[in-house]
């Protein structure tokens, strides 16, 4: 967005009072949208089997409820189960202590969302109050992967907790992404819980820094640690859903406040490895050259598979072949 | 060998229970047994929001009406904290002549119990908002001697809900308008060592606390709650080598003393008997006298402390300070002090007038170029009178500062005579709006001062009663007072004793 076009914008905000988002640039995605109706539809077609979902809206309530302007118009969103929601209106955290349990207040980045344009779909299985890594421990039953065939599954006699885990403890949320039940999806990550499903389900998965997204709404597993995390399918979708709800909140006192996420970007921008002045040997041929990666040898176990250790492989050439030290 | 203690009883009973407490402290050397005594107080908050939430903290209000989402511990809510809090904590902080922390952090305290929805305490037991401070005892507190009780600290901390037992049997109710009310915990040294002096400490708190508007601190309600810990020991040996018992739910100043003094006693008992003092937690009974075992600190809990982590460190600057410092009010020893150099006043009649709010200044301003001690002795005597008289508080009376003014003005001009200046007095105080002028033209008052009537008047009297003139004459100075009056009678309160 140019600078004069933004600047027209902060000015109409303020006279006209809606809100502008700050930085929410149109990130162009690699994927065709998806409405809430088509998620809907997709919901109603592929969680009876991959039970991603504990809880989800009707197409009647999606129409009935008007659709609010915004970045992220029309875009369906899962909420993980132990993020407060006002619709639908259960709390679970998967856990029978909080089965039937409605939150009076919905969370920050929920609310975030909504007037955005977003509208949450359903609320997706996860391991109970955060503590599991393969949606396993939950009242609604383990959530599966989508990228599991289910025919072949039964060929081969495996039970359905041999089939192939979706991750957790945010498993419904990577699988809702992963088989196009929603655009993007909310997780929570204290110990990787966003990102081991999200790399699970093959679909892009971000844990932010703690204090960049509120945490009021989000059931506390480890206060210090627990950060709101997003999935989608691709880092464009993303980034769009991170510029929403990255925001200062006063009801999260660890929230990073808005001078203090100035301070880092200012600080950020002047490090040498951003500015480009840095980086003399970029070219078209070498877009990454003057970028040195990190790759821990004490992650290359025995117990690695083979079409792992073949991915990471793949990863790190590519990467040289862009340039990359 | 209850040696001391039992000369303390007996003395009681004779004049001189001050003579025993002297004897305590003056005697150092002989010293059978000695008592160290340390008191916690948690005193409650005057602000209008929770210490971590928006609800009011109002004491009165229905059960379960002002309860935020995090008072009832609730998934996902956060604490937010309330500035109001940390001003007034300062204030007590700067008032009690401690430092506030430029960094403080809060921790949390983990029980499990019903008037605990979260699970746990937010306190700040490593890192309080204010360390250091002391309180000086003195004549003007009660007490012969001078003492200096240190402070340890003072942190903030969440107050819990209130349980009520006993109306639904089998049933603990439990009403959360008070869980997360700001309290501050105040840790004194152990320096106390006479009941006196712990009640005095208390009584010491409350005024300075009340004065700088920090809490209303009243036992009766729960605004303070008071704790203490009690240890005796040998006269030759360390004042704190003796076990220390904790005593809890003490409610008044009447029932802290009597704590202290059987808690004491059951100590010097034990140990004299050749026992060990156990480390307990006990509570008072008050109709046998006695301290009883309430909880034994073998089965105490494990807290689990642990940095709050959904609070960031509290940085505090010294401009903030400042501030706070210069909007504390003046504190009652500095009014003491000035006022007796600045008006030449006796201390008493200050301490007198410091304990009815709003006094002194009322005072200062009849006392502007009027004489001081005049305007002191009719606070003291008259108005504080009518004031008893009528069970009021000076902030509640009808009479102004421009009344009373004009009525001592019209005193020291002599256009009236004492006892009409008292029925003024009287009339203002009932509710008459008029000024002093007006209500003695009003009377129609007007001094007798032709003083060729009133020695026509004396000669007339003196005639009539010849019998106490001789009497006077002979020397019985106190015969005047039956002809002043006489005269007064005579002259309808219209002549002035001294001309008489």
């Amino acid at each position: 967005m140019s600078r004069s076009v933004r600047a027209l914008r902060l000015k109409l905000s303020r006279h006209a009072g809606f809100q502008t988002y700050a930085g929410s640039r149109q990130y162009r995605s690699t994927f065709a949208p998806i409405t809430v109706l088509e998620a809907l539809e997709a919901i109603s077609e592929r969680n009876p089997e991959l039970n991603a979902f504990a809880s989800h809206i009707t197409p009647a309530e999606a129409s009935a409820s008007e659709s609010r302007e915004g970045p992220l118009m029309d875009w369906p969103i899962a909420v993980k189960a132990n993020i407060a929601t006002a619709r639908p209106s259960v709390t679970s955290c998967a856990s029978h202590a909080l089965y039937t349990y409605t939150s009076p207040f919905q969370a920050t980045v929920v609310d975030s969302l909504e007037r955005a344009g977003a509208a949450v779909v359903g609320k997706t299985n996860m391991d109970e109050f955060g503590m599991g890594s393969k949606n396993k421990f939950s009242i609604y039953g383990s959530a599966l992967n989508p990228h599991t065939p289910a025919l072949v599954a039964r060929q081969d006699g495996m039970t359905e907790l041999d089939r192939h885990s979706p991750g957790g403890s945010s498993g419904g949320s990577a699988a809702a992404v992963a088989a196009g039940m929603c655009r993007a999806a909310l997780g929570s990550d204290t110990g990787g819980s966003v990102r081991l499903p999200a790399a699970w389900c093959g679909v892009v998965g971000f844990k932010p820094t703690f204090g960049r997204i509120s945490r009021h709404g989000l059931v506390a597993y480890g206060s210090s640690l627990d950060t709101v995390g997003i999935m989608a399918r691709d880092v464009a979708d993303v980034q769009s859903v991170f510029d929403i709800v990255a925001v200062p909140d006063p009801l999260d006192m660890t929230c990073m406040t808005s001078s203090l996420r100035a301070r880092i970007k200012a600080l950020a921008s002047s490090r040498p490895w951003i500015t480009q002045a840095h980086r003399p040997n970029r070219s078209e041929s070498a877009p990454l050259a003057g970028i040195r990666v990190g790759i821990p040898e004490e992650y290359w176990v025995n117990e690695l598979s083979e079409p792992a250790l073949e991915s990471w492989r793949a990863g790190a050439s590519r990467l040289a072949a862009l340039g990359c030290e | 060998m209850r040696l001391l203690w039992s000369v303390r009883e007996s003395a009681r009973h004779c004049a001189g229970y001050k003579f025993t407490t002297n004897l305590l402290l003056h005697k150092r050397y002989y010293r059978p047994w000695g008592a160290t005594i340390g008191l916690e107080l948690h005193v409650q908050l005057a602000a209008a929001h929770k210490l971590f939430s928006a609800a009011s903290a109002k004491w009165d209000d229905p059960p379960n009406t002002n309860v935020d989402f995090v008072d009832a511990g609730l998934p996902g809510s956060m604490p937010r904290l309330n500035p109001e809090c940390v001003s007034l904590a300062a204030r007590a902080i700067l008032c009690l002549n401690g430092q506030v922390q430029p960094r403080s952090a809060f921790d949390r305290k983990h029980y499990f119990y019903s008037d605990q929805p979260l699970g746990y305490q937010i306190t700040q037991q490593r890192h309080p908002i204010g360390r250091g401070g002391f309180i000086e005892l003195g004549q003007a507190d009660g007490l012969d001697y001078t003492k200096r009780v240190r402070i340890h600290q003072l942190q903030l901390e969440q107050d819990t809900a209130k349980s009520i037992h006993g109306v639904y049997p089998g049933y603990i109710l439990t009403d959360l308008n008070r869980a997360g009310v700001a309290l501050v915990e105040i840790v004194s040294e152990p320096d106390m060592e006479t009941a006196p002096e712990a009640v005095h400490f208390v009584r010491k708190m409350q005024s300075l606390l009340r004065h700088t508007g920090v809490s209303s601190c009243n036992m009766e309600d729960g605004s303070l709650r008071c704790d203490v810990n009690v240890s005796v020991y040998r006269g030759s040996e360390d004042r704190l080598s003796g076990t220390r018992c904790e005593l809890k739910n003490l409610n008044s100043l009447k029932t802290i003393r009597g704590a202290i003094e059987a808690e004491v006693s059951r100590q010097v008992e034990l140990l004299s008997n050749g026992q060990r003092v156990k480390q307990e937690t006990r509570g008072y009974d008050a109709h046998s006298g006695k301290t009883v075992l309430a909880r034994s600190k073998e089965a105490a809990p494990d807290y689990r402390y642990m940095p709050e982590p959904d609070l960031p460190a509290l940085h505090i600057s010294e401009d903030w300070i400042e501030q706070i410092r210069s909007s504390l009010p003046e504190l009652p020893e500095a009014t003491l002090s000035r006022m007796t150099r600045q008006y030449g006043l006796l201390p008493e009649d200050v301490a007198t007038m410091l304990g009815e709010p709003g006094c002194i200044s009322f005072f200062e301003h009849a006392a502007r170029g009027r004489d001081p001690k005049r305007v002191a002795a009719w606070i003291t005597s008259e108005i504080f009178g009518q004031l008893s008289y009528r069970a009021q508080r000076l902030s509640d009376s009808t009479l102004t500062v421009q009344q009373f003014a004009g009525l001592l003005d019209a005193l020291a001009s002599n256009s009236i005579t004492s006892t009409q200046a008292k029925t003024l007095l009287i009339e203002f105080m009932d509710g008459d709006k008029r000024a002093a002028e007006e209500l003695i033209q009003a009377h129609g008052w007007k001094v007798m001062s032709d003083t060729r009537q009133l020695q026509n008047l004396v000669t007339q009297l003196l005639n009539e009663h010849p019998r106490e003139a001789a009497e006077y004459k002979a020397g019985h100075k106190r015969r005047l007072n039956f002809f002043v009056a006489k005269i007064m009678a005579a002259t309808k309160g219209q002549a002035r004793p001294q001309d008489v």
